[in-house]
């Protein structure tokens, strides 16, 4: 990794993984964290579990922080799910227990025509939204500059599943795009506004998940409906957004390096070496230790493995390919870090 | 500094345990002088979490024929000094729905089958293997002798005795008595302990909004 051999002074987390947004030489590559690293174990551990930790800003910054305290991040990321604002909007609600994730009742969905969309004024004032913000300036005034704070803020796609259902909403972009896209276009404001409601509460930067996914939506697909929405999302979002779409997306990683992202976190079923020929030096790769097998029920010797097969890439930032499982290992989440340094001592 | 301990490897966790505040308890396997080792561990600080990790801890040894480690606190392990891996992970966890109030009694190695009608053993024969047999035999005992056997090569990872049906042995060619006792209800039942490891494994993982039911 060309960047990581230049003598640079030790950085603080934030200081590197900004950088390593930027694509700017770093002391040793950060390990980033955009989505989850949240475990059972953790929430234990600072007596901060599912479901309170996504509501309760105190018990949500706690379980945040561990992820830099006991695992070694670089970054701190609070918001573990991807339903806060959907909550807000007015979704139906399934919060679990402990030991799942709070999903939408997207059977159940609030919205079925573009007139229905209705960003409420409370958005940001919602008890599921504004724990997010609270936690992030809880989070901003414990560590500082120190490390750096990731929010996260839906993208317009992600929503449609959420509000309209998600077979509705496909089926609504191949019957009529048109309709679709004054849809995205109205949603949008949810993702502006939550997303910078994070940067003046504190984000550094912010992970926005569009879940264009590979098993559902073409390549093609995510030009026509997503790149140029993602593009003003870049301009508009001043801090540095570091896209987030689950599974094989080879087929659109060229178009996302098109949109001036800061980064795209990608899924393990994309390799390593073959995104980094697709974006080129356009925009920051994060990733992407596969989850399901190897964090959840493999060893450390093979997350070391998957971590270096990265590093080797010249990937920029390093950690999960998403919300790790949440009965995930400690072991395997402590070996990311430990396997970047144990990378860059060897190259030294 | 983290509060986070360096354990070894967690080969298991009952993410959730009913029977202590919903905690989560993992097992632990490190590597020790003289062959793997095992723990018994949470991170949980609430009431009763520690008295929890204890009456596991004895269960293991109690109902599993597991000893202590000398000199090594809380630390348990086989007899044998080898891992019995998919045995103790499938035995933890049926170990955490008991109470703790429960009674800790090695099961025998005689018991009712229904499917049989009729008291179906496994006999120790020394050296680490075992024969399965019906007190009384028929057609129905014998497909049943042949379930078990099929159970406890999957669930116990013991190697058949070619030429010999209902012949089962450990690799570590050491007698296991409570173990055998301990998971022979699971060795009848194999689809329904792996249908309960399939949904134990999909739990917990985020998918995204499409791969959401």
């Amino acid at each position: 990794m060309k960047d990581s051999k230049q003598a640079v002074r030790p950085m603080t987390g934030r200081e590197r993984v900004l950088a390593g947004l930027r694509r700017e030489p770093v002391d040793r590559t950060p390990c980033c964290n955009p989505t989850s690293v949240a475990t059972v174990e953790l929430m234990d551990l600072v007596d901060a579990h599912f479901p309170d930790a996504n509501r309760d800003p105190h018990k949500m910054a706690r379980l945040a922080a561990t992820g830099h305290t006991e695992l070694g991040f670089d970054t701190i990321m609070p918001v573990f799910s991807i339903i806060q604002e959907s909550s807000a909007l007015g979704c139906k609600m399934q919060w679990e227990g402990k030991d799942n994730w709070p999903t939408v009742k997207m059977k159940e969905p609030i919205w079925a025509e573009p007139e229905d969309i209705k960003i409420p004024p409370n958005l940001l004032t919602h008890k599921d939204t504004k724990c997010v913000l609270d936690a992030i300036k809880i989070l901003k005034k414990e560590y500082g500059d120190d490390v750096a704070i990731i929010g996260k803020t839906m993208g317009p796609w992600s929503l449609g599943y959420h509000c309209f259902g998600v077979e509705k909403f496909l089926l609504m972009s191949l019957d009529d795009p048109e309709k679709t896209m004054v849809c995205l276009e109205k949603m949008m404001k949810s993702t502006l506004d939550f997303g910078q409601a994070q940067i003046d509460a504190g984000a550094d930067a912010l992970t926005l998940p569009d879940h264009a996914t590979g098993d559902l939506v073409s390549g093609e697909y995510y030009k026509r409906f997503l790149r140029d929405m993602h593009i003003d999302f870049a301009r508009d979002l001043k801090v540095p957004i570091i896209l987030h779409i689950c599974g094989r997306t080879v087929d659109r990683m060229e178009y996302i390096a098109q949109t001036g992202m800061a980064a795209f976190h990608f899924d393990s079923k994309n390799d390593p070496g073959e995104s980094m020929d697709i974006v080129k030096d356009r925009i920051s790769l994060v990733g992407n230790i596969n989850n399901p097998e190897t964090l959840y029920a493999k060893g450390p010797e093979v997350v070391r493995a998957e971590v270096w097969k990265n590093l080797d890439a010249s990937v920029q930032l390093v950690g999960p390919e998403c919300a790790v499982p949440l009965q995930a290992s400690i072991e395997n989440l402590k070996e990311i870090p430990r396997a970047v340094r144990a990378w860059h001592k060897q190259q030294a | 500094m983290g509060k986070t301990l360096d354990l070894g490897q967690r080969i298991e966790l009952q993410s959730l345990d009913t029977h202590c505040g919903d905690i989560s308890v993992g097992l632990y396997q490190r590597d020790g002088d003289a062959g793997p080792q095992f723990l018994v561990h949470s991170y949980s600080s609430v009431d009763g979490a520690r008295e929890r990790e204890n009456f596991l801890r004895q269960a293991l040894l109690t109902m599993l024929g597991m000893e202590e480690v000398a000199g090594a606190d809380r630390w348990i392990q086989f007899p044998c000094k080898t891992t019995h891996a998919r045995a103790l992970k499938r035995a933890f966890l049926d170990l955490t729905k008991l109470d703790s109030d429960a009674t800790l009694t090695p099961k025998p190695l005689t018991a009712f089958d229904k499917k049989a009608g009729a008291d179906l053993t496994t006999a120790n024969l020394g050296a680490g293997v075992y024969e399965i047999r019906a007190v009384e035999e028929s057609s129905s005992s014998t497909k049943r002798i042949a379930a078990l056997e099929r159970g406890y090569l999957k669930i116990c990872e013991m190697e058949a005795v070619e030429g010999v049906k209902g012949r089962v042995a450990f690799p570590c060619k050491t007698h296991h008595d409570a173990l055998i006792g301990m998971l022979r209800f699971r060795a009848a039942n194999v689809r329904a302990a792996m249908m309960e490891d399939e949904e134990a494994a999909s739990r917990g993982s985020l998918a995204a909004p499409s791969q959401q039911k």
